[in-house]
């Protein structure tokens, strides 16, 4: 692990830590409602202050805490055209299974490649450690996916490039 | 015009549904104010005493002050988390009460959300770690719900 | 020592024992369930369920005659009256039209409040004619939803905590339900809606209880602190805060052990014990059930069996077991006083998020 990631996956497991500690609190603006209040902010007392967590300008993690729901909001590292397209491809893929990946929101917020959406009923089924682990395992693997996936990618421009070119020797 | 009636939000003429947060009669600085404690902590900075220079940002924060002078404030105050040595910094947090270092989390954070603190985010990663390590979690429970906003 | 009960899937928002500590009534989903515990067989035996409401139970109390009150998220409150046997429901008033969030009965039974989200506390008490239970609102100030209620033994003030991160006492006195009370550190004259105390502690307060002496509140907040408030002699007045900064996750409940004595517990899952006094201040002295006291037992899980039923689940052989090493698996919700008189209680319930209720020993 390089020398920065360290302290950076810490602070952002820290954070989560401090920020998922959630309750059911029903809506007082809609009768009957039960919604995340993160996701609509009409409540201003039920929200928290948000969290940023920077590692360099390009990589970030903002936590925005509330009283019922936590967002976990991701930019995931990209420092050339081949990882941008890389972590769009990625990030879609994920999204497209939300309705089965629990805790991801189906769309990322402005700004981050991934978001995840917790409630308080997540946090009743699920042990809070092991969905802190989950998000830093995953921000951990997600960096070496893309950059194995870069090199490969790569390798195989090469071959074909080889290839191809190796007609007009 | 015509179409968007049905978008607007009407709790909000609502006098009784809005919540009006206390007033927490906060002094507002403004940067002439603070010229005086940039100098002091350029000084503390200049003598290579870091301890005094953190002391001095964590002491009378300007809280209730408009946004640019807060971010001036933070530059200032980056500076000194900058030019700390990685060995000092332990030695510096041991000598902060409970309340100064709640006070440097929440300054950690709030420099880490603007484009100069995320250039040297490992700096300040640096910090929270230290700071997490010596006194645990709690400085960053009670930034969550902080009214005193930086 | 400690005694767990396993009784449900589903998080227990809220609990609540018997007078006679034979049975306990927990919030299950929608429905209340009411469990005997004293059963031959030595395991909770249920006892009847109460269905009524069509949203989560947030609350429920049994008062010293046994009648128990249930709140839901559905704006509705019931008073289940036992008769026979079984229980009887019993409509109550609310006239809110947000979700209920807390109840607590009066020491005498005679009447309960019931917090909301319609930062309103409904005052309720029996009208005889019609056969139900009647309201009356407490609303200024109040600027948010309400998180928890305490009453005084006088049985006429009434302590609540919001979202809005204040701290209020407010006279409940009902003409022809009340005796006039006797004047207290809290005021004199006490018309209904009477603000005794309001006090701003800049975090939501999960839980605010009177002391045994009842001469000033004890709060739990969001911020993982524990603040101890005691009233001036002026109106309104606050003559000293006393506020315990920790190094915990918040705390969700509060209960006095006795007027020096504390325990909090929330997001940590176990018990935590403050002492002190006004003249001394008040500091963390141990915790009951602490992890750090624990070993993990490795040998448990080493057989081959476990490997790869870990190694199919996760894709490592991490024998490690993932459950906490604390009692409750999930935050806790609620404490109550299980054993001893008000002054010196020795032994204490707790309901969690992991559906269990635990009696601790002091």
């Amino acid at each position: 692990m390089s020398q920065s990631l360290k302290p950076y996956l810490t602070a952002v497991r820290h954070s989560l830590n401090a920020a998922l500690c959630l309750e059911n609190f029903s809506s007082q603006i809609v009768e009957r409602h039960n919604y995340p209040e993160i996701e609509n902010k009409k409540t201003t007392e039920v929200l928290l202050n948000p969290m940023m967590i920077s590692r360099n300008e390009k990589e970030r993690v903002l936590i925005e805490p509330s009283i019922n729901s936590v967002r976990v909001s991701i930019k995931i590292k990209q420092s050339d055209e081949i990882e941008s397209i890389l972590v769009d491809k990625f990030t879609r893929f994920l999204n497209k299974r939300a309705e089965t990946f629990l805790i991801l929101r189906r769309v990322p917020i402005e700004g981050y490649d991934i978001s995840f959406l917790i409630t308080n009923f997540h946090n009743e089924d699920m042990l809070k450690n092991k969905l802190v682990d989950f998000i830093i395992e995953f921000m951990e693997d997600v960096d070496k996916e893309i950059s194995e996936m870069k090199l490969f990618l790569n390798a195989r421009a090469r071959f074909v490039a080889e290839a191809y070119l190796s007609t007009f020797d | 015009m015509e179409e968007d009636w049905r978008r607007i939000d009407v709790d909000q003429f609502d006098p009784e549904s809005q919540f009006v947060e206390d007033d927490l009669g906060l002094p507002s600085y403004t940067l002439e104010d603070l010229q005086g404690k940039f100098q002091q902590i350029r000084q503390s900075i200049a003598s290579n005493n870091i301890a005094e220079g953190i002391k001095l940002s964590v002491t009378d924060a300007p809280y209730g002050s408009a946004n640019d002078v807060k971010q001036s404030y933070l530059l200032a105050v980056l500076e000194v988390l900058n030019t700390a040595k990685q060995s000092e910094v332990n030695t510096v947090i041991s000598q902060l009460s409970t309340e100064e270092v709640d006070v440097l989390v929440k300054i950690v954070y709030a420099l880490m959300a603007t484009s100069e603190g995320q250039r040297s985010g490992g700096a300040l990663l640096g910090w929270l770690d230290k700071i997490v390590d010596s006194v645990g979690e709690g400085p960053i429970v009670r930034y969550l719900s902080d009214p005193y906003r930086i | 020592m400690s005694l767990p009960l396993s009784l449900s899937k589903q998080p227990i928002y809220d609990h609540c024992f018997s007078v006679d500590r034979r049975s306990v009534a927990i919030s299950k989903g929608n429905d209340v369930e009411i469990y005997e515990l004293t059963d031959s067989s030595g395991k909770p035996r249920l006892l009847t369920t109460l269905k009524h409401h069509d949203k989560p139970v947030t609350a429920l109390d049994i008062s010293i005659d046994g009648k128990i009150v249930t709140c839901s998220q559905d704006r509705n409150a019931l008073v289940w009256v036992p008769t026979n046997g079984d229980y009887k429901p019993t409509l109550v008033l609310l006239r809110i039209n947000r979700a209920a969030t807390c109840v607590k009965w009066s020491p005498n039974g005679k009447k309960f409040a019931v917090g909301s989200s319609a930062r309103v506390i409904s005052v309720c008490y029996f009208e005889d004619e019609n056969d139900w239970w009647i309201s009356k609102h407490i609303k200024r100030p109040l600027k948010s939803t309400i998180l928890s209620l305490d009453w005084h033994p006088n049985n006429v003030l009434l302590a609540c905590g919001s979202t809005d991160s204040h701290v209020r006492v407010f006279s409940a006195y009902i003409k022809g339900v009340d005796s006039k009370p006797s004047p207290t550190v809290w005021g004199e004259r006490l018309p209904f809606q009477t603000l005794c105390l309001d006090h701003n502690l800049g975090s939501w307060v999960h839980d605010v209880k009177f002391d045994p002496t009842s001469n000033f509140l004890g709060a739990a907040t969001h911020d993982g602190s524990v603040t101890f408030i005691y009233p001036g002699p002026g109106e309104l007045e606050v003559a000293k805060i006393s506020k315990v900064r920790t190094s915990f996750l918040p705390f969700r409940s509060l209960i006095f052990l006795s007027p020096s004595k504390v325990v909090v517990a929330g997001h940590d899952c176990y018990p935590i014990v403050f002492e002190g006094s006004a003249e001394e201040g008040w500091k963390h002295t141990y915790s009951i059930d602490d992890p750090a006291t624990k070993k993990r037992n490795y040998n448990e899980n080493q057989s081959a069996l476990n490997m790869f039923r870990q190694m199919d689940l996760k894709g490592s052989s991490d024998t490690a077991s993932s459950s906490l090493l604390t009692i409750h698996q999930n935050t806790i919700n609620v404490l109550r006083p299980f054993q001893g008189t008000s002054g010196e209680v020795t032994k204490f319930s707790s309901s969690g998020n992991d559906g269990k209720v635990v009696i601790f020993d002091v």
